[in-house]
């Protein structure tokens, strides 16, 4: 079964009070879920659409669904399928790691997950909301609110200090200056760099940039957080900080995690293994 | 709204804050030459104009010029009526003058000129001939047979159309005047220059001279009095002044007989129009140049910060609020440096010019005029490149070459 968006808007409208509590969130470009940034996530903790009003994806404790991915690159003449009908489900509160030898569709399939790139068929379904059907800039808002990224160079914005590349998704989503300074501090705190607010990327190491990247990325307690190869720039010892870091958000808060590693080390942090190869997934 | 201009101005204070200095350094400075080039022209016409204007008032008409009735030849009773004007407050001096043109004839050359025929004493209360005098002496009243000319007229002295001039004529000369048709023989008692050529093509003879040749002589007639009032006073009000006390003559400020001068400034407006379309293209094309080398320079921070969630407009907005600091800087620099600096330089140093001395003019509101068009050209030229830019897909802004 197939619904629009704005169907399922009208209908949980019309519903109204009936609906359990996360129903009543609209179904896209808000955030999914109302507590305060550094407020995390009780495991359990559950804003679950009601099941039948969605598609298949909606099933209880599914928060992502890829159906039949196909991303295809095109290099000049040369096709590249870089994924060739993915069909992945995460539950919430998973710790996931993908797993793949080099240029088997990892990177290609988190930013499908992640809603940093459309795929060319089939849909990525992200708490029931079917993204296919997200103009860009709906995307960009879905984003801010309910996802985070890591990534394997860090990706920090230079201009800004710890603090500040931190907390500007939250400035963005219209925090009040108290409130984002507020939960700057305490998420960088969490990741043990509470000393270090007004230092600027070009003054940290790896590992503590790429623990501000962490905290950037957990700042606005997303609704599932995307690591690419976060450990692939860091020596052994730094990586074993940074994925028990992960492991400690995905315990302690219930902290969804999909993280692209292809250190089978890594990948023994995580719940469940999903393996690819050649742009599919191997079972 | 205002959270997303929030966070639009945080990320442009920081980036230049924090950014390169170099770049902000350069660019400030660039717009500050650009500004500076803006209004210098326009300044340069005000200060001539305002020369212009000067030597209008100083050398030709005083500020108000009484003129004979409609359709009469003469102001009549000339001397009472200086009284009644010189009887105001703010009326420095007046001069009542005899009008008419004249052919001077020396060795072979012939001229045609304007001919005046002044009271000394009263003339130097009203213009700064007297001043003027570049080789022999002033008139003084008694004089008779005896005529000062314009460097224009005698030839020499640096005139501009020497050509025309009777050559050559040097103080002691005696030089043939006919209006008319009498002819008569006069000493030239002096030359002078008030670098305002139109000035400089007069000769002035006392006015029992002059009354002689027209066969007035006792009449007490005039054809013009010139009226010098003190330093600010309105013109306008002068005029209101003069009408009160019942003058029903004509009255001309010397905004009237500024209409060649009108005709000049106009010309040089419309090439400061032209010079200015050009700086202001110039100045849209390394705005654009410059933010677009420093935007390209952060590609990968836009695709970071368009991944993270900051909306594509709240990007653009941080790169134009940014080129606007950069222009407002120059504007403000580039507004001192002339205000504080070259226009009173220019004031204790003039520059010399075939006018005499001019000085730069700053007008606050061409300054502000330019000023808006710099923003104008700093907004266009960052929203193109950073649009262009922020509109690309984030994975490509990130990954891409
Ligand atoms: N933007 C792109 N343009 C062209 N080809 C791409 C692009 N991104 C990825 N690919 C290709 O898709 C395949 C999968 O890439 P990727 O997902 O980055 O692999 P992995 O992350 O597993 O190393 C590779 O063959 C790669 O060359
Ligand atoms: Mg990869």
């Amino acid at each position: 079964m197939e619904i629009d968006r704005n169907q399922v808007e009208s209908l949980v409208k019309t519903e109204g009070g009936n609906l359990k509590k996360g129903a009543t969130r609209k179904t896209t470009g808000q955030p999914i879920n109302s507590r305060q940034p550094g407020d995390f996530r009780q495991s359990g903790d559950s804003i679950k659409p009601s099941g039948s009003l969605f598609d298949s994806s909606s099933i209880e404790g599914i928060i992502i669904e890829g159906i039949d991915i196909v991303r295809t690159f095109r290099m000049g003449e040369v096709q590249v399928r870089a994924l060739r009908g993915v069909n992945v489900r995460i539950a919430r509160g998973e710790f996931i790691a993908i797993m793949g030898p080099s240029g088997s569709g990892k990177t290609t399939l988190l930013n499908q997950l992640g809603l940093l790139d459309t795929p060319n068929s089939g849909k990525v379904i992200i708490e029931g909301t079917d993204t296919s059907r997200m103009s860009d800039s709906e995307k960009g808002r879905f984003r801010l609110h309910n996802l985070g990224y890591v990534f394997q160079d860090y990706a920090l914005l230079p201009e800004l200090n710890a603090s500040e590349n931190v907390y500007i998704s939250l400035m963005m989503q219209g925090k009040s200056k108290t409130e984002y300074e507020t939960a700057a501090a305490e998420i960088l705190t969490a990741v043990g760099l509470g000393d270090r607010l007004q230092q600027l990327p070009s003054k940290m190491s790896g590992g503590q940039q790429q623990r501000v990247s962490i905290a950037r990325a957990l700042a606005h307690s997303p609704e599932v957080l995307f690591a690419d190869e976060p450990c692939a720039n860091l020596d052994s010892q730094t990586s074993k900080e940074v994925l028990e870091l992960f492991k400690k958000f995905n315990q302690e808060q219930g902290q969804t995690i999909v993280m692209v590693t292809h250190e089978g080390w890594h990948a023994e942090y995580a719940d469940r293994i999903i393996k690819l190869k050649d742009g599919i997934i191997q079972v | 709204m205002l959270e997303k201009a929030r966070v639009s101005f945080f990320l442009a204070s920081r980036s230049i804050g924090r950014g390169n200095k170099g770049i902000t350094i350069f660019t400030v400075f660039v717009l500050t030459l650009i500004f500076i080039q803006l209004v210098l022209f326009s300044s340069m016409l005000a200060g001539v104009t305002l020369k212009f204007n000067e030597l209008m008032v100083d050398f030709q008409t005083g500020n108000v010029v009484i003129e004979p009735k409609t359709e009469a030849r003469f102001i009549e009773d000339a001397s009472s009526l200086q009284k009644k004007i010189e009887s105001l407050p703010q009326v420095v001096g007046t001069s009542a003058r005899l009008k008419t043109t004249g052919n001077f004839r020396y060795k072979e050359k012939e001229m045609g000129t304007t001919v005046y025929g002044i009271d000394p004493a009263d003339e130097s209360f009203v213009t700064d001939l007297e001043d003027a005098m570049i080789s022999g002496e002033f008139l003084s009243r008694p004089d008779r047979g005896e005529v000062i000319l314009g460097r224009e007229v005698s030839g020499g002295f640096g005139a501009l159309m020497e050509s025309r001039s009777l050559g050559d004529v040097e103080v002691g000369d005696t030089v043939e005047l006919t209006i008319g048709g009498v002819t008569r023989q006069f000493r030239v008692k002096g030359i002078y220059t008030t670098r305002y050529f139109m000035a400089d093509a007069s000769a002035y003879l006392t006015r029992a001279d002059l009354e002689a040749m027209l066969g007035i002589e006792d009449r007490d007639f005039a054809q013009e009095i010139a009226v010098k009032t003190t330093d600010g006073t309105p013109e306008y009000d002068t005029r209101t002044a003069l009408l009160s006390l019942g003058i029903s003559e004509n009255i001309r400020t010397w905004h009237e007989f500024a209409g060649i001068l009108r005709l000049i400034e106009n010309t040089l407006g419309m090439i400061r129009n032209i010079m200015n379309a050009i700086g202001l293209l110039i100045a849209f094309v390394i705005i654009f140049v410059v933010i677009y080398v420093n935007i390209v320079n952060k590609k990968r921070q836009i695709g970071v910060q368009k991944a993270i969630g900051i909306e594509q407009n709240v990007i653009v907005a941080s790169f134009v609020l940014q080129a606007m600091l950069y222009a407002g800087a120059g504007v403000i620099l580039g507004y001192a440096f002339m205000r504080f600096g070259l226009a009173p330089y220019t004031v204790s140093h003039p520059v010399e010019i075939p006018l005499g001395t001019m000085s730069l003019k700053l007008d606050s509101a061409e300054a502000l005029n330019r000023a808006v068009l710099l923003f104008l050209a700093s907004i266009v030229g960052s929203v193109i490149p950073a649009y262009k830019l922020a509109q690309r897909d984030l994975l490509d802004l990130i990954w891409g070459k």
